[in-house]
């Protein structure tokens, strides 16, 4: 587990992503400092275009799928399997603008959303009532719900979206948000579910 | 794909019918015996003396030979007794739970078979009419499954395989295979659903296809619906008529269990185009029961199961995010989908005509056949992207299931988990791996149990254990763990719940390896015997011929080591059989040229003789 490559140990040509050369389709073994971002050839800091990194998604897909290693040996396909499974993981995890958001304080400060626990008050007791209100409530008062849990969400995710919010990354503020909107999305769900 | 790496085939593994396919210039086609049909009934029969049939004549033993014919095997892989108690009566042919009643057995005279040993004796014979039909030695294949087969019955599917000697490349979902062979025929894009409704199994996937990367989104099922429960409803009305009119119980004749089978079946087919079918049962009393049933009737019987498929297409969409204006395409797949209530159901529930141009019965397996070529390199434009059925995890504390890989995840998948120990100096950890979309262990599948041991004694909380899981792309699990302080990796042989253990499954590939090489040793006697045969009368009959060039020195040696090939032929000893046909092939050669001359020079004289007027 060296420092990262920025170039492929096979063509020589620039590395675009951590688990794969897209030049000549090399499997790289990954270094230890590889992340979601670096494998798919994204930064933390660059706005997330969805349609472009599904782009990229699929060619290094195309060239990690174990499918397309029917000859190598069983190192090699063991590490296409792997790298394969890093990937859909790195776009999972990225795709999902809330688990981007986790993921990106977590590289940021690890422990981070396990030491910012603390919820302010007045936004619990605001919480619980929609809960209690949506019990047992008429389809047309959980519509109306539902629509208030996602104004608030919608509000958190702008903020979390603002290059400012991570430059300097205010953590504790971060962490705070990323609780609310974990609390908002079960309140949402259990208004669906009844 | 070099020649010597030999073909790949795909194989539908079904469980009333199977069938081999393959790629050729044209495209994916099925492989069969000349004049016979490409579809081998899944059913294998034993005979006296530890011989078997596989397939259609099989099939046609269920009734002569119903204890011993077997049939619906797929439904019983990977699964315990518990899972198939239902249809336990139904079966003619006896199942027992294993020693430690983690597998269902069949039990044939006085052995048992597992699952996984039928399905290997089926995919032999899928094997031996693909090599027929190709002319070319086959070990490795595409199998599918259905998508919603758990942990366990892939595992199964694959271990079968390996019994059969067949190098199982890719275990592949049945409604995927569809999906590229029906995207491959038609070259149309966007979001399809495919709707497979099979002889054992239900599934549905939803699929986006898009410039060659067939995803799919979500699926969903039922491993335990199909055609066969439609005929088990059947089978129950005549069993009660028989018993309301006549007072017997056929459940007892196994016999007749299966006759009855056959004519629900064959009920069921026919109510496709005819509106009432009638049955007269000869049970040998002084008038046949007669037993009629209307397409309504049967509708009212079926209803409820097809209910649940849709429902099953409902959590699916919902699954994708996806409503059914959202879907452009919905393509059937399996025999009971030619179900008119089936066919009616699925229109309306998705406002459109499901496509049926491609062969139901058999677009799986051309499906597969085209996977088997992605995966021979013949072709990297097509991109498959699956996912497992259902979400992977582990027991925590009181019970409750903790998801690693959520249903519907992209495989190949990976999770990790940290772990530690709850009291001082713990020595082991127990993980409990489940599969399931319960909150609870115990409403989730068992896969299996592993311990991790040898942990360096500390205080609690401090070990810190990270287990990983990693789905391949066949949908399988294997569950790796290393405690982080220590260095420690554990050696995980998980021990499956349901399922053969590596050790088992070796076990039982070298007892038929054991059987595969008698078998050919058999074969070879069998074959160098008749060369020898063909040797010894051949040349004795040129011996006989008039005007030979032989001289009496020459006879004589010839005649002795034709008495001696004839007394190998008597013996079992291939290898000196073998021997004696090549030196005495040697031996020939000079002589045949001569003799070969002569005999054309004889058998035109005899022409002359024979017919004098075509000689001028």
């Amino acid at each position: 587990m060296n420092a990262r490559q920025t170039s492929c140990p096979g063509c020589g040509d620039a590395l675009l992503s951590t688990l794969a050369c897209l030049s000549c389709g090399r499997v790289l073994a990954e270094s230890a400092d590889a992340d979601h971002y670096s494998r798919l050839g994204l930064s933390p800091e660059q706005p997330f275009d969805r349609d472009a990194v599904e782009v990229t998604y699929l060619r290094l897909s195309r060239a990690l799928h174990p499918d397309f290693h029917g000859s190598a040996d069983d190192t090699g396909l063991a590490l296409a399997n792997q790298n394969t499974a890093l990937l859909n993981e790195a776009w999972n995890t990225l795709d999902d603008d809330v688990a981007r958001a986790e993921y990106r304080l977590g590289l940021l400060d690890a422990g981070a959303l396990e030491r910012h626990k603390t919820l302010d008050p007045a936004f619990l007791m605001e919480a619980m009532e929609m809960s209690v209100e949506g019990e047992d409530a008429d389809a047309g008062t959980r519509a109306r719900l539902i629509g208030l849990v996602d104004g608030e969400m919608a509000r958190r995710m702008t903020r979390l979206a603002e290059p400012s919010a991570w430059a300097p990354p205010d953590t504790a503020e971060l962490a705070v948000l990323l609780h609310e909107l974990r609390v908002y999305k079960r309140i949402k769900r259990d208004l669906e579910a009844a | 794909m070099s020649e010597t790496d030999g073909v790949i085939i795909g194989i539908d593994l079904g469980t009333t019918n199977s069938l081999a396919a393959v790629m050729g210039k044209d495209g994916p086609r099925v492989l069969h015996e000349a004049d016979a049909s490409p579809l081998i009934p899944s059913v294998v029969s034993f005979q006296d003396g530890d011989l078997h049939i596989v397939g259609k004549e099989a099939r046609a033993m269920a009734v002569i030979n119903p204890t011993r014919t077997v049939h619906s095997v797929k439904r019983l892989m990977g699964r315990g007794m518990a899972d198939v108690a239902d249809e336990r009566e139904m079966l003619p042919y006896r199942i027992e739970a294993s020693d430690h009643a983690k597998l269902v057995m069949i039990h044939i005279d006085e052995r048992s078979y597992t699952p996984q040993e039928i399905s290997a004796l089926i995919l032999r014979k899928v094997r031996d009419v693909a090599e027929a039909a190709l002319g070319v030695p086959v070990n490795k294949a595409v199998i599918t499954v259905p998508a919603y087969f758990d942990d366990a019955q892939r595992q199964a599917t694959r271990d079968a395989a390996k019994i059969a000697g067949l190098a199982a490349l890719r275990i592949v979902n049945e409604p995927t295979a569809a999906a590229l062979a029906y995207g491959l025929d038609t070259q149309r894009e966007g979001t399809v659903v495919v709707y497979d409704l099979g002889g054992g199994t239900f599934d549905v996937s939803v699929l986006k296809i898009t410039q060659g990367v067939f995803k799919v989104i979500a699926t969903n099922g039922d491993t335990h619906l199909g055609g066969d429960d439609f005929d088990l409803a059947i089978m129950a009305r005549i069993i009660d008529l028989v018993r309301d009119t006549t007072g017997h119980d056929l459940k007892v004749h196994p016999e007749a269990l299966q006759q009855i089978r056959l004519s629900a079946e064959a009920m069921k087919v026919e109510l496709s185009a005819a509106e009432q079918s009638t049955l007269e049962i000869d049970l040998g009393l002084d008038e046949p029961v007669r037993f009629s049933l209307t397409r309504s009737e049967f509708e009212q019987m079926i209803r409820e199961r097809v209910d649940q498929t849709i429902e099953c297409c409902r959590a699916a969409l919902s699954d994708a995010k996806l409503g059914t204006t959202d879907v452009d395409e919905v393509v059937f797949v399996g025999g009971s989908t030619r179900i008119p209530l089936v066919r009616r159901l699925i229109e309306d529930e998705f406002g459109r005509k499901p496509h049926t141009e491609l062969d139901p019965d058999r677009v799986v397996a051309l499906g597969a056949a085209i996977q088997a070529d992605v995966l021979a390199g013949g072709n990297r434009d097509l991109l498959l992207l699956d996912v497992i059925p259902l979400s992977l995890g582990i027991e925590t504390v009181g019970g409750a299931f903790a998801k690693l890989i959520t249903r519907n995840s992209t495989v190949p998948s990976r999770a990790t988990e940290m772990f530690s120990t709850s009291v001082d100096n713990q020595t082991g950890i127990d993980i409990n791996v489940f599969q399931g979309e319960r909150e609870l262990v115990r409403d989730c599948r068992e896969l299996g149990r592993f311990k991790l041991s040898g942990l360096p004694g500390m205080p609690a909380g401090l070990p810190r254990v990270e287990v990983t899981f990693l789905v391949d792309a066949d949908g399988v699990l294997t569950v790796t763990a290393a405690e982080q302080r220590s260095g420690l990796a554990a050696t995980i042989d998980v021990v499956p719940s349901h399922g053969l253990t590596r050790a088992e499954v070796k076990q039982i590939v070298k007892a038929s390896i054991v059987h595969a090489h008698e078998d050919f040793a058999a074969r070879d006697l069998v074959e160098v015997r008749n060369k020898a045969q063909n040797l010894a009368q051949g040349t004795r009959r040129v011996l006989g011929m008039p005007d030979m060039p032989f001289t009496p020195e020459q006879r004589s040696d010839l005649e002795r080591d034709i008495a001696g090939l004839e007394q190998l032929v008597q013996g079992e000893d291939v290898k000196a059989l073998k021997a004696a046909c090549e030196a005495f092939g040697e031996k020939t050669q000079e002589l045949a040229d001569l003799a070969i001359g002569a005999a054309i020079k004889a058998q035109l004289n005899r022409e002359d003789v024979e017919n004098p007027q075509s000689s001028t």
